[in-house]
């Protein structure tokens, strides 16, 4: 018997009993409805982790920092230090879905704005890299290799400026792009201890800076600080030593090191890998993405959960089948012992009576999907309140079907057809002929 | 009258098509064991015309049904063509049931939900004929039945005597090598058994079909080449008629 043949003539079948069909078809419907949509909010959840994650830096950068041992562990006290110095960078830079590496520099310095004054944190990096750690600019441009003496300001930097002569505090009138502004690395400018003797008191030089850019917002790391290429920040920590005549200690090489060095991975699944081996080389590395490892844990469980409840429904959905096709038999027993005797091979009928439990599902299915995507656009236009209870906010959606579901839901109906209808399908098959022509 | 010892003593006839070599068939019904069949041989030559008849409980719808490998013997030989059907499992019977058997029943047994038309097709629809020629081979079918009216009518559109043309129809239009009936004019009037029996055996004899009828109807034996008479699960005796009927055109 040809598939065509076998395909009309169980649309036909199905047809006949149509409210039957619809019944079980509905049954499918929820089924596979409320799973898909169950997914979904777990779907929905991991996805507000990552985005709330995200909004605390980015996703895929490894921050790598002096590894230290510890004495007391086995094997920790005669190992050498592992030191952050531009061997590190290159050394970095060489690993497998590295992007881009960047070390940072970072000190503390004040700026000051006409009367106003900001104490920021003055971080170097290398300004070629900055596109690649997802700098963002907001206003003027970016840092360039050349620049000198020239900041970018975080996004939120224009109110981190006071007076300090103002008895309240207001929001101060400053314009980072174009106002002239000095800085200086005393860390105590505006609050100068009178009891220091003027001998002791150091000398700290004060630049005239320019400004590059602000950062647009969005991002915490990015928000408070200001940029400066880590060449600068380096000269300007040597004049600051000089200054407050501090020399290296003994022993310590006069090696430029870093206090930090920032490894951008290509991927968020080659994050984890690539922070493990930075790990086996010695370095304490970091990254948001231990975080959003824990979470995701959290939201599979919870998805998990919900799914289970949404497999309950598509189980007693698949009974339903089973169900209508054993009835289908008892009804048909006849015409399939007709069919057989004229010549329907027990594979013919194996295949027709799959097909016809097969459709149901798949009509389920298809239909489910459908009713999920209403379902799911409903939760997510009208259900902020309940994702406000998650503290997920308004803007991520609390319910998403991803494309790759829909096509599993597709498959996994078609097939929980095909298995409901397995044991009705053998039992038509081995139906002896005459037996059920005999039946009246 | 034929000698019953040839059958007895397995000797080969010319052109033997079917042969049933001491077949014996118990059913059980719950702890009781009924006898069907006791011990059968028979041997059917090609393009013969075979009436098996007796009363009722005689076994012969048993023989019939294991001819046409619905049934499997208790015991014995069932050589169709030199396979053994008792040999062959569900799956191979129905292969050969789609190549060599045509079946007309008693009680006619159309789908109801199909047309005469799809009734007939059906079977063409299994071997796997395209639809457009075997729409067109049931369809001719039905008219040389006389039902070229009828062609989109349902079983319940229509008479008993119609009813078995559409079966008759269906039971040649694969062109089986062997044709069962059982019982083919049980449900029908006199006049109208003569033209279901005029149709069947005209049909086989174009065809150089072997026909195998079932019937308790002493007229339609007339009909026959050769009578096996059935009692208690034995044959009896079996009747050569020389000067058959023929069917009237």
């Amino acid at each position: 018997m040809n598939n065509i043949d076998i395909f009309f003539m169980g649309i036909k079948n199905l047809w006949r009993r149509k409210l039957r069909t619809f019944l079980t078809v509905l049954g499918v419907i929820i089924g596979a409805s409320s799973i898909i949509v169950m997914l979904s909010l777990g779907f929905g959840l991991s996805q507000a982790f990552e985005d709330q994650i995200s909004q605390w830096g980015s996703l895929t950068t490894i921050n790598v920092q002096q590894g230290w041992s510890d004495p007391s562990m086995p094997g920790g006290a005669g190992k050498e230090d592992v030191k952050l110095n531009d061997a590190a960078v290159v050394s970095f830079k060489t690993l497998p879905h590295v992007v881009a590496v960047s070390p940072t520099l970072e000190t503390y310095g004040s700026i000051i704005n006409g009367r106003y004054v900001a104490g920021v944190p003055i971080r170097g990096i290398d300004p070629d890299v900055m596109e690649e750690f997802g700098f963002e600019i907001g206003e003027g441009r970016l840092l360039a290799a050349g620049d000198e003496l020239t900041v970018l300001f975080g996004s939120d930097m224009a109110q981190n400026f006071y007076d300090p002569k103002a008895r309240v505090w207001r929001e101060p009138k400053v314009d980072l792009m174009k106002d002239r502004m000095t800085l200086t690395l005393n860390p105590n400018y505006g609050w100068e201890d009178p009891n220091i003797p003027p001998s002791e008191k150091v000398n700290y030089k004060e630049y005239k800076i320019k400004t590059a850019g602000i950062l647009a917002g969005g991002n915490w790391e990015h928000s408070y600080g200001v940029y400066m290429p880590i060449t600068e920040v380096q000269k300007l920590m040597k004049e600051k030593e000089k200054a407050e005549n501090i020399r290296p200690a003994p022993g310590q090489s006069t090696d430029s090191q870093y206090q930090r060095i920032d490894v951008k991975v290509d991927d968020m699944k080659n994050v984890k890998d690539v922070q493990d081996t930075i790990k086996s080389m010695g370095y304490e590395a970091y990254s948001l993405n231990d975080q959003l490892e824990a979470m995701k844990e959290t939201a599979g469980v919870i998805q998990l959960v919900l799914g289970g409840i949404g497999a309950i429904s598509l189980l007693v959905a698949a009974i339903g089948i089973t169900n209508t096709m054993v009835m289908s038999i008892y009804e048909r027993t006849r015409e399939i012992g007709i069919m057989k005797v004229i010549g329907a091979t027990i594979n013919d009928i194996k295949k027709l009576f799959l097909f016809e439990s097969a459709l149901i599902g798949l009509l389920g299915g298809i239909i489910g999907i459908g009713v999920s995507y209403l379902l799911s656009f409903g939760i997510n236009h009208f259900g902020s309140a309940f994702g406000n209870m998650f503290g997920t906010g308004g803007e991520t959606k609390i319910s998403i079907i991803p494309i790759w579901l829909v096509f599993a839901a597709l498959l996994f109906s078609a097939l929980i057809g095909i298995a409901s209808g397995y044991y009705p399908a053998r039992r038509a098959m081995n139906l002896s002929a005459i037996d059920a022509i005999r039946t009246e | 009258m034929v000698d019953l010892n040839c059958q007895k003593r397995r000797c080969v006839i010319l052109d033997e098509f079917i042969r049933l070599n001491n077949v014996r068939k118990i059913y059980r019904m719950g702890d009781e064991k009924i006898r069907a069949l006791d011990d059968v041989s028979l041997s059917i030559a090609k393009r013969e015309f075979i009436c098996l008849i007796g009363t009722s409980g005689s076994g012969k719808s048993t023989l019939l049904n294991m001819m046409a490998g619905l049934e499997k013997p208790t015991k014995g030989e069932i050589i169709v063509d030199g396979h053994h059907l008792e040999k062959m499992n569900e799956r191979q019977l129905t292969k050969f049931r789609q190549l060599n058997v045509g079946f007309v029943f008693q009680s006619y047994n159309l789908i109801p939900t199909l047309t005469a038309l799809e009734n007939v097709s059906l079977v063409l629809t299994f071997k796997g004929v395209p639809r457009a020629s075997r729409e067109k081979a049931a369809a001719k079918m039905l008219r040389n039945v006389g039902l070229g009216d009828r062609l989109h009518h349902r079983p319940s559109q229509m008479s008993g005597g119609q009813q078995q043309r559409v079966s008759i129809a269906r039971a040649f239009v694969s062109n089986p090598r062997i044709v069962f009936a059982d019982e083919p004019t049980g449900n029908l009037d006199t006049r109208t058994t003569f033209e279901v029996m005029d149709l069947i055996t005209g049909m086989a004899k174009e065809f150089n079909q072997t026909l195998v009828i079932v019937t308790h109807d002493v007229e339609i034996s007339d009909y026959a080449h050769k009578i096996v008479h059935l009692r208690d699960g034995n044959i009896e005796k079996i009747v050569v008629q020389e000067n058959h009927k023929e069917a009237t055109e």
